[in-house]
């Protein structure tokens, strides 16, 4: 009899990652490991240690001994094939017959772990690293009770050989799945006809306007902007009060956590996107080792883009463990993370997956919390954020006001999207997913430059639900002003193609997600970028008037437009400075407190990147601005650190 | 208790809230309304009247009001504030007996608090009389759960929700002005790490004081915007910090003791023992209208008289709502809230304008056209008689 980790109801059956008590399979691992010891591939005191760890957390033998690093994988399946009176076959160097594929079981290779391999006496030999029930029930569908045979291959060869098979098919996937299941949810076009003609039309009204009756056209335009200034402030306020309350939290308590079976926990993908991240491999390999969760029971993908020899070196020296694999992505356009995780995406075998940075030093207990938040959840909640802040605040005065933006934003705002049961925008990082509802809603948009905050609305849209949980994960903040404006151009970029691309169907979106989910998306979403935009003009006035005791501007703001605006320059302003003050209190970073009433400055920078923004949009909107990381100070103190823990 | 139950008598609590909001306001609307027909004018619109022009005594919230009624034909005014402070202290009643209740009052005990509290002279005074009283009143309540929730939860919710309610003290006018850097002060010690860091003493400072800034900014902006000076902002402050004043005694702290014993029942808490003890907000329930008693008595600050007893009266049963008390002190606090209503009827002639007990007894006051006592103000029936204590019920 085998114990499975019973799936949730949105999740297809998981694949085999059973605990073996039946006596057969027991009895093939002793045998596999008594021929290890054998061959003088595996030391008696390993096997022992590697026994009671299975015993402690459940997973194969097998498992257990190449992830703590006792055994390589080539070794083990060999040993595996001879016990189970099996062939072993390296696909490498005997790679699979291609006329034996059907496109369409592509995922059942990733996730079952094998592949029809060659026809042999009439019957098909499928290669697979481990051969039960799962297998068996695939291979019998396909081939009847006796058409087929098995022969035994090491899970990287069956890696290898799918990237290499179907690599222009995971491509093409990558990129266009969306864009072909659902092309109203896709940013490959950033503006649909309709759009075009409802912009050109307004454009077109408003020089209209502007000409025939200039004085209330700008009344009229200043009105509006100052009341989405006063709706958006007011939003902002309502959500900060909100969030700042203990009782919004989803708290995973140290007792649950220390409650949870090791046993009982299911397979978790790791995907790390990277490009040009050599630098700071060290460090993520570290901070994933550290993990707190059964390196038997994590697969960690390193997704390298092809043409990126640097780091898929720099990865490949580091000797990392056997559940950490390298996918390389095929160069195509977009280059973007998104597209990048679409492709590892298709290779991914775990329940949940979760998705990291190069420079990402998540808590230890983060995996486990998400599974907890996820088995204690609504059965609709897809996916669970952790928040994110940063390790290097005090650098600059930019990382100080960067980390008080997240603070705000993690601490704060997201936590009261959660309550109000809005849609929430996703970070970039450490959102865990269920595998099934991300595939069913069909992952990341490759078009979209903030993939992370679309994927978020769209997973409202289809009705599954969006957590955050009391983990941090720290990263590098950005303490390069070119490459904050690069960064932030890039986010506020992806916010309008975001809002582009939900708002071509509004009443769909206005069905789907509520009157709340709706309001919310445009305050929370569309309305912030339009803000920086306006930003420049508003503070133009706002110096003409103050500097040069210019009164000529008082037009504009007739009352009670006049009142509203001065309420949004003072004390909206004001407020808006006093929630990011306040951002700083949940972790009691009280060094950032003083700092945080020169935020107006670092408005500023955000209304230039706006601009740069906005001129990216048009002339190049999949662009990917890369940040550059390992920059900071803290992070090059880091490495050493664990280059010198490493040598010794 | 299962979730769907809590949330059943969670609902009926908020059920009679319309209710006692109703009863409450017709009862303080129609003492006014009475007051109004006997012609009773508030000594607030009577100075209105008499600048003619916007109310600068810094009571800020009085004066929105005041400007809004400035606008109506006089003999509605005085009809009109009646009904406004009617409205606003009934939902303050309702509100008042549902968080009782949340506090596993019984409903008989919660009610008789709320109908012992509207009943009290004192607060029908304010209420119908010096509405320049109300937000000194409402401030020293609405604070009191706010410095609660600090001590007992201290999250950044309650850090926030302090330095939010601290404004009301600079709105509610001069007098209380310097309760807001001095509670901000207080709020920032109460942080351990502030305690001993200097540098997190100065950011819980500001995080507490911010938003009264901000409030002294947007009041200073509107005053801008309406063609007003900064010396005509500051007009009022100067005159009660600035100018030589003579103390008026202890008259204030007298009617503190007589008022509002109440005063006891907070005392005694603090001094039992009781791990689940929250001192804070019980000493601030008699400390704040202390300040004020104080300040009148030592500085010769423009306090009337009354209104520190009616703050504590306010502040008081703002403390019963979010406090855990035995039932002794339950009855305790009830009982005390009857002398004290005693007391207020009973001494009125010591604390309150005698138009107003005429105006309740249903007297009208005679003062022109050919009667004795004239005034300075021109003989207008239609007006209405103004209230001799015109300085004398002025808060700010």
């Amino acid at each position: 009899m085998s114990r499975v980790v019973q799936p949730s109801s949105v999740d297809e059956a998981p694949p085999a990652r059973r605990v073996p008590f039946s006596y057969l399979e027991r009895g093939l691992e002793m045998r596999t490991a008594e021929l290890l010891l054998a061959d003088g591939l595996l030391a008696p005191d390993s096997l022992a240690v590697a026994l009671l760890e299975q015993g402690r957390i459940g997973g194969p033998l097998g498992e257990v001994l190449i992830a703590g690093g006792v055994l390589r994988a080539l070794d083990y399946y060999r040993a595996l094939a001879r016990a189970q009176g099996l062939p072993f076959v390296n696909l490498r160097e005997h790679p699979a017959d291609l006329t034996l594929l059907d496109l369409g079981d592509r995922l059942d290779f990733s996730r079952l772990n094998l592949m029809p391999w060659r026809r042999q006496g009439g019957r098909v030999v499928i290669a697979a690293t481990m051969v039960t029930e799962p297998q068996l029930a695939w291979a019998r569908e396909r081939y009847g009770h006796a058409g087929f045979g098995f022969a035994v291959t090491a899970p990287f060869d069956i890696l290898w050989q799918t990237q290499s098979i179907f690599r222009d098919l995971d491509s093409h996937q990558a990129r266009e799945a969306l864009y072909e299941m659902s092309p109203e949810h896709s940013a490959k076009i950033t503006l649909t006809r309709a759009q075009t003609r409802l912009a050109g039309g307004i454009v077109v009204c408003f020089v209209a306007a502007l000409v025939l009756a200039p004085t209330m056209t700008l009344i009229a335009s200043m009105a509006a902007a100052t009341v989405i200034y006063t709706a958006t402030f007011l939003f902002k306020f309502v959500l900060t009060w909100v969030g700042s309350s203990r009782r919004v939290d989803m708290n995973i308590s140290p007792e649950a956590l220390a409650a949870l079976n090791d046993a009982d926990l299911p397979f978790y993908t790791v995907m790390v996107p990277m490009y040009r991240e050599a630098r700071v491999l060290p460090l993520l390999v570290h901070a994933l080792r550290n993990l707190d969760y059964p390196q038997s029971k994590l697969e960690v993908m390193l997704v390298l883009e092809e043409d990126d020899a640097e780091t898929i070196d720099a990865a490949k020296a580091l000797k990392m463990p056997g559940t950490f694999q390298i996918i390389r992505v095929p160069p195509s356009q977009p280059k973007t993370k998104p597209k990048a995780c679409n492709y590892a995406l298709q290779f991914a075998r775990g329940q949940y997956v979760t998705i990291y940075d190069a420079e990402d030093q998540p808590e230890p207990d983060q995996l486990k919390k998400a599974v907890i938040a996820f088995a204690e959840g609504d059965p609709r909640l897809a996916c669970v954020q952790a928040r994110l802040n940063y390790f290097n605040r005090g650098e600059n005065w930019l990382t100080r006001m960067f980390t008080l933006e997240y603070s705000q934003w993690f601490d704060f705002l997201l936590p009261g999207l959660d309550w109000l049961r809005v849609p929430i925008p996703l970070g970039g990082t450490s959102n865990h997913f269920k595998l099934a509802a991300l595939r069913q809603v069909g992952a990341w948009d490759p078009y979209n430059v903030t993939e992370d905050a679309d994927l978020g609305v769209r997973l409202a849209q289809e009705g599954f639900a969006v957590g955050v949980i009391n983990s941090t994960t720290f990263e590098e903040a950005n303490g390069v002003l070119p490459s904050w404006i690069s960064q932030r151009s890039r986010w506020i970029k992806g916010y309008m193609q975001t809002w582009l691309v939900h708002m071509r169907r509004p009443r769909h979106l206005l069905r789907s997600i509520g009157w709340r989910g709706f309001v919310s998306f445009q305050l929370f979403i569309g309305c912030p970028p339009l803000i920086m935009l306006m930003n420049p003009v508003i503070w133009l006035i706002f110096l003409a008037v103050l500097v040069f005791r210019d009164t000529s501007w008082s037009w504009l703001f007739p009352e009670p437009i006049g009142t509203l605006a001065a309420f949004n320059l003072v004390v909206a302003n004001a407020a808006l400075i006093y929630f990011g003050v306040v951002a700083a209190l949940k972790r009691r970073y009280l060094d950032l407190v003083v700092v945080g009433v020169l935020q107006p400055f670092y408005w500023v920078l955000h209304s230039v990147a706006a601009y740069k923004a906005l001129w990216q949009l048009a002339t190049n909107p999949h662009y990917w601005e890369k940040t550059e990381h390992g920059v900071s100070s803290v992070t090059q103190a880091n490495l050493a650190r664990v280059a010198e823990a490493g040598a010794s | 208790m299962t979730l769907v139950a809590a949330s059943r008598v969670k609902r009926r609590r908020w059920d009679v809230f319309p209710l006692v909001w109703l009863l409450a306001g017709v009862v303080f609307a129609a003492v006014g309304l009475r007051l109004a027909n006997h012609d009773f004018v508030s000594a607030d619109l009577a100075a209105l009247w008499t600048a003619r022009g916007a109310a600068t005594d810094g009571v800020w919230l009085s004066s929105l009001l005041l400007e809004a009624l400035a606008w109506l034909p006089d003999v509605y005014a005085q009809a009109l504030l009646s009904l406004v402070s009617g409205v606003a202290a009934g939902f303050g009643a309702a509100l008042l007996l549902v968080n009782l209740r949340r506090n596993e009052w019984p409903f008989w005990q919660a009610a008789l608090v709320v109908a012992l509290l509207a009943s009290n002279a004192l607060i029908l005074y304010a209420v119908t009389a010096a509405h320049g009283a109300i937000p000194l009143i409402f401030a020293c309540a609405l604070m009191i759960p706010f410095i609660r929730r600090l001590e007992s939860v201290g999250d950044v919710q309650a850090e926030m929700g302090f330095g939010l309610v601290l404004p009301l003290f600079l709105l509610a006018g001069p007098a209380t002005a310097p309760l807001v850097p001095l509670l901000a002060v207080m709020s920032a010690l109460t942080d351990p790490t502030a305690r001993r860091d200097w540098r997190a003493f100065i950011a819980m400072f500001l995080v507490a004081i911010l938003p009264s800034l901000i409030v002294l900014a947007g009041l200073l902006t509107i005053n801008f915007h309406h063609g007003r000076t900064l010396q005509d902002f500051l007009a009022p402050y100067l005159a009660l910090y600035g100018r030589e004043h003579v103390a008026y005694g202890i008259d204030a702290l007298l009617n503190l003791a007589i008022f509002a014993p109440v005063a006891l029942v907070p005392i005694i808490y603090c001094l039992a023992p009781d791990r689940r003890m929250k001192p804070l907000s019980a000493l601030a329930v008699i400390a704040l209208p202390l300040f004020l008693a104080l300040a009148r008595a030592l500085f010769g600050w423009d306090v009337a008289a009354w209104a520190p007893a009616a703050a504590l009266l306010g502040g008081f049963c703002a403390w019963l709502a979010v406090s855990r008390l035995s039932r002794n002190f339950r009855l305790a606090a009830i009982a005390l809230m009857l002398v004290s209503a005693a007391s207020g009827w009973t001494l009125q002639q010591l604390w309150a304008a005698p138009d107003w007990t005429q105006g309740l007894r249903g007297e009208a006051r005679s003062l022109g056209c050919g009667a004795e006592g004239r005034t300075s103000m021109p003989c207008d029936p239609l007006r209405g008689r103004l209230s001799a204590d015109v300085s004398e019920a002025r808060v700010g």
